[in-house]
């Protein structure tokens, strides 16, 4: 094919490769609300609106015939159209990439930065993922008729990943203008330089998510205890997981870092009364069916000076929990 | 003393008035058991808990008459007793109660007494409470429709104000053997009196009449026990904080004064609340009832007079600096510890003499 046969094939193909950028966006992001549980959740785990960008004509012609001579273009070169999934952390690339890889369509990982970090273990550069799908075989989404096989690139990167990569687009990867040799290497360097750190800091990030997944979690993991024991003691069921149980969590995360679900099961068991108190009061009060004050009856018996003050309702029933547990409220409310 | 599941079972009223006032307006003697609905025995109970419960100012006393006849054994025998003597024996104490009240700021008010079961100790008891209840003035809130109005209300009784509340609370520890009408010992019972006057003031006879006149009994013979227990506790406690030598002492210093205050009683959270920084006062609680101690007691300085008498700083040199605590907080400064080996100080004064 001569220059403007390609030409003329690449721009009847346009309609498609915008149609196919779109539907692989509609795809990947359906998948994630699916997982995340709401389009605002999507929304906050994707840190810029993804945008499929069909390549200019000219982009495409000079690529093809000019920078990286292909024989057949239309089919090798593979970022026609592309999408972008920016996210806030190296786990999160994990996340979209597995639904890129299980989508309907043939995908292939073209670059898998972990891998290239190991690779290239004293090297530091541009990192991202980089996928290219291709339809199974010809399909039709909004009206527009897509060919079988035809590519789109996804790209999955960290926002910092992003930053370094709109830097170093501006400055080596494609530059616009060449500087003298030696300007050149100090701008290599401070590039490395720029990509290690955010290599170290996406990890740094890492590790701050796992410390607040860990806390949430045992904070689960306490809530889950108190309704068995909640059940254990009574014979009948909690309201488990309620805003209210949440929200008094949530007043005493401090205290909560000290509780074990095993120190559960010890407070529960010194509380003779317990059963009985339970029993009697559940017939007429929300607040004793709900199997958070099992987590709070502890709180209480270890910190009967302190819980009133970060107490997030009304004191009235707090003030009840106190006479319950047999501890005077004198002085404390 | 642990108590939860408070529980009113029987429950009678009846007016106590100052002695003097006995004959010319008699206080009404009532014939009849008080009905309390649900929500007026789960707010006795909560009364109760609040008054002689963990972390209560309550304290042990020690029964001194327990002889037939005696208020410790007409209160008694109202566990047992069927309605007629409950209330027979009601009557007669709630006229005692008028007949002692002589002396100080006393106003009328009622005598409620309640008969009920509790776990105290996580043991199922019985337990019979004569609350002394003075009135108190309140406004009574009503809403219809878009208007409220407020009522005044001259007689109100156990609002939240402890003030307002005397307490004897007879726990049965030990259930009687076979006949009920034998007569009870006071081994078989803890007692437990709360008077609010007893916190504050020195005044001997205006917390006494109560529990002494009244009730005959004696503050607790383990006071003087208690109260070296819970110096001990609290001095290792104040030694164990993360302080500045300077802190360390200043608080040692506190803990002195405390104990020399014009008290009847100590309570381990009060005492928290009054003297140590208040980061640290749950842990001091916490000490506390891993010691053991979770009620208030009666001070007796008998065992701990001596350590009262002077604060005394000890050197790893077996230098030991000795001064009444008063004059120690204001004429002893230290001014810092150095890696050497070496505390430097500052005492107010010059050297007088070296005897």
């Amino acid at each position: 094919m001569n220059e403007a046969e390609i030409q003329s094939a690449y721009e009847a193909r346009l309609p498609a490769l915008d149609a196919l950028g779109r539907w692989v966006t509609h795809i990947i992001i359906d998948a994630l609300e699916g997982q995340l549980g709401s389009q605002s959740a999507v929304m906050k785990f994707l840190q810029i609106p993804p945008k499929p960008r069909v390549k200019e004509t000219d982009s495409f012609l000079e690529k093809a015939l000019v920078r990286k001579r292909k024989s057949n273009p239309l089919a090798e070169i593979t970022d026609q159209v592309g999408v972008r999934f920016v996210v806030l952390l190296l786990e999160d690339i994990d996340r979209v990439g597995k639904i890129v890889g299980a989508g309907p369509w043939h995908a292939q990982k073209d670059r898998d930065f972990q891998q290239e970090r190991l690779d290239k273990a004293d090297y530091f550069a541009y990192q991202s993922d980089h996928f290219v799908i291709r339809t199974r075989s010809e399909l039709t989404f909004e009206g527009i008729v897509i060919p079988s096989a035809l590519p789109c690139e996804i790209q999955i990167r960290t926002i910092l990943q992003h930053a370094y990569a709109e830097m170093a687009h501006s400055s080596s990867y494609k530059p616009p203008v060449r500087l003298p040799e030696e300007d050149q290497k100090h701008i290599n360097r401070s590039l490395a330089k720029g990509s290690a750190l955010i290599e170290t800091t996406d990890d740094v990030f890492g590790e701050i998510k796992k410390r607040l997944r860990d806390f949430n979690d045992s904070i689960t993991a306490l809530l889950v205890r108190s309704s068995e024991i909640y059940r254990a003691i009574t014979g009948e069921p909690a309201n488990p997981n309620t805003a209210l149980g949440e929200l008094i969590a949530d007043a005493y995360r401090g205290m909560l870092k000290d509780v074990t679900p095993d120190k559960l099961n010890s407070w529960a068991e010194a509380q003779p009364g317990l059963k009985d108190s339970l029993l009697r009061k559940r017939a007429t009060s929300v607040f004793y069916r709900d199997s958070v004050v099992i987590l709070l009856g502890l709180l209480v018996t270890e910190n009967e000076a302190d819980v009133p003050k970060y107490w997030p309702v009304d004191s009235y029933y707090l003030e009840d929990l106190y006479s319950t547990l047999g501890i005077s409220t004198n002085g404390l409310f | 003393m642990n108590i939860t599941n408070v529980y009113p079972l029987r429950v009678i009223v009846h007016e106590v008035v100052r002695a003097s006032q006995i004959a010319e307006r008699p206080p009404l003697l009532s014939d009849d058991l008080v009905v309390l609905d649900e929500e007026g025995k789960a707010l006795v109970g909560r009364r109760l808990i609040d008054t002689v419960a963990s972390g209560s100012h309550c304290v042990d006393v020690t029964v001194d008459d327990g002889s037939s006849g005696s208020p410790f054994d007409r209160a008694t025998a109202m566990l047992d007793a069927d309605d007629d003597v409950f209330v027979a024996n009601s009557k007669f104490l709630a006229m005692l109660l008028s007949t002692v009240q002589t002396a100080g700021a006393i106003k009328s008010g009622s005598a409620i007494f309640i008969e009920g079961t509790c776990l105290a100790n996580g043991r199922d008891s019985r337990f019979l409470a004569i609350i002394k209840a003075d009135s108190d003035q309140a406004l009574l809130k009503r809403v219809s429709g878009e208007i409220i109005t407020l009522t005044y209300v001259n007689d109100m009784v156990l609002g939240d104000s402890q003030r307002l509340i005397k307490i004897a609370f007879f726990i049965e520890e030990s259930a009687p053997d076979g006949a009920s009408t034998r007569e009870r010992a006071p081994e078989d019972f803890s007692v437990k009196v709360f008077d609010h006057l007893m916190q504050t003031s020195g005044n001997g006879d205006a917390a006494a009449y109560f529990y002494s006149s009244f009730l005959k009994c004696t503050l607790s013979n383990n006071a003087a026990r208690q109260t070296k227990q819970f110096f001990e506790v609290v001095h290792s406690f104040i030694d164990e904080m993360p302080l500045s030598p300077a802190d360390r002492v200043g608080y040692q210093g506190d803990l002195i004064s405390y104990f020399r205050q014009n008290r009847e009683t100590i309570e381990p959270r009060t005492f928290a609340r009054d003297v140590l920084p208040q980061a640290h006062q749950g842990a001091f609680t916490r000490k506390c009832r891993d010691e053991g101690i979770t009620d208030a007691f009666s001070k007796d300085l008998d065992l701990v007079k001596s350590r009262l008498r002077r604060q005394s700083l000890k050197f790893s040199s077996n230098v030991t600096l000795y001064a009444p605590p008063e004059v120690f907080r204001d004429a002893v400064i230290i001014t810092g510890t150095s890696d050497d080996g070496w505390t430097e100080l500052k005492i107010r004064g010059s050297i007088e003499s070296m005897p």
